[in-house]
């Protein structure tokens, strides 16, 4: 429901009653990402000395690259809930047209 | 001293200070992880907006992904639990090699030393067989690691379209809400004493307490409240007898009118937003 103000020239849509509390939870979504972002940076950012046999550096160097692509996916997971949190609160939005 | 140089070869090989170095970084995994399960859980907890029937689906999406991001983070904390393992058997290992190594050296150039120094490097030997097994318990304990990386990457393709739809089912569910309570909504936010909106009456009603009132000055308030599909929280007011809730927590509501354009629609009258009286954009925050 859009409301004009002919002095500011502001459109409004009444925020739905529930609208802050999908945008905090888009909130967290995003906050999920930028975690699993410092994960991932930790995770492809070290040198990986030999810390072992040559078959446990192998499987040491496989799991923190596979943690990696875990923790991408899941970044992309949270990112594209975030923006479905984003398209549901859209009605709230004040519109300076 | 090299083991390689006086044993002729090192029985116990790994950097401790590269094992640090995957500590830490498993240590940071970890953190991240937690920090972006319990973000998202905060949001969800009993007592969140989402508590109900209507919030029900979203929080068991939520969940879906809170779970997994936990997998992950158990994952984690169970391989670095066995990397510290190794980390203190290969410090234990390597002291133990060390001396052995200073022991043969010593006895280079003694020419009744020969037993001794067998026996010396027997001992470096069976080192590097518990060395070799607590490495493919390390390794193991890796492969496990990529084995639970790789059941999170499996896709859940559903997961964005079932959220969709549930914020959608929850719109409705508002929606069919202020329809069927508009007009004890109303009432109530005239016995508040300011008409700012239907979209504000929650947080008027929980503002309340910042107002000095009580519940039962509003007759229906709390009939109201039990029914909406977000009241968890102001039944939770209710309860804490509106003393606990203070005005700051709660959401801000920007509007343009200081009548809602909501509240006309329902009441049977045009929104008068856009009124020559000229209504300034109010902002509405924590009901006070």
């Amino acid at each position: 429901m859009m409301v004009a103000d002919p002095n500011k020239g502001v459109t409004v849509s009444p925020m739905p009653l529930v609208g802050t509390e999908v945008r905090r939870l888009g909130a967290a979504l995003d906050e999920v990402s930028t975690q699993l972002s410092v994960a991932i940076k930790a995770l492809t950012e070290f040198p990986l000395a030999s810390i072992a046999t040559p078959r446990a550096d192998a499987a040491v160097g496989a799991a923190l690259s596979d943690l990696a692509e875990a923790c991408g996916v899941l970044r992309t997971l949270s990112d594209d809930s975030a923006a479905v949190t984003t398209r549901h609160t859209m009605a709230g939005a004040v519109d300076a047209s | 001293m090299r083991a390689e140089v006086i044993l002729g070869f090192d029985p116990v090989p790994g950097e401790a200070s590269g094992v640090l170095a995957v500590s830490e970084t498993l240590h940071k995994t970890i953190r991240a992880l937690a920090e972006a399960r319990m973000g998202l859980d905060s949001v969800i907890r009993s007592g969140s907006v989402f508590e109900g029937r209507s919030g029900e689906p979203i929080v068991s999406i939520m969940l879906r992904i809170s779970r997994r991001l936990l997998n992950l983070e158990d994952a984690v904390v169970e391989t670095r639990t066995a990397l510290e393992l190794w980390r203190t058997g290969l410090d234990q290992r390597q002291s133990e090699v060390a001396e052995i190594v200073r022991a043969v050296a010593e006895s280079a150039g003694q020419p009744d030393a020969e037993e001794r120094r067998n026996r010396l490097l027997g001992q470096a030997s069976d080192l590097g067989d518990q060395h070799q097994r607590a490495a493919a318990d390390l390794a193991a304990a890796f492969e496990t690691l990529s084995a639970r990386a790789a059941e999170t990457t499996r896709a859940d393709n559903a997961l964005v379209g079932d959220l969709d739809r549930a914020l959608t089912a929850l719109e409705l569910a508002v929606e069919g809400w202020i329809e069927t309570e508009g007009p004890e909504l109303i009432k109530t936010a005239i016995a508040l004493g300011e008409v700012a909106g239907l979209t504000t009456v929650i947080s008027e009603l929980v503002g309340i307490a910042a107002l000095g009132r009580v519940p039962g000055e509003a007759d229906g308030v709390s009939e109201t409240i039990a029914r909406s599909p977000g009241s968890h929280r102001l039944i939770r007011a209710l309860r804490q007898q509106w003393l606990e809730l203070a005005p700051e927590t709660l959401p801000e509501a920007t509007f343009a009118t200081s009548q809602s354009a909501v509240a006309s629609i329902v009441a049977g009258v045009q929104p008068t937003g856009s009124d020559a009286g000229g209504e300034e954009q109010d902002t509405i925050g924590s009901g006070g």
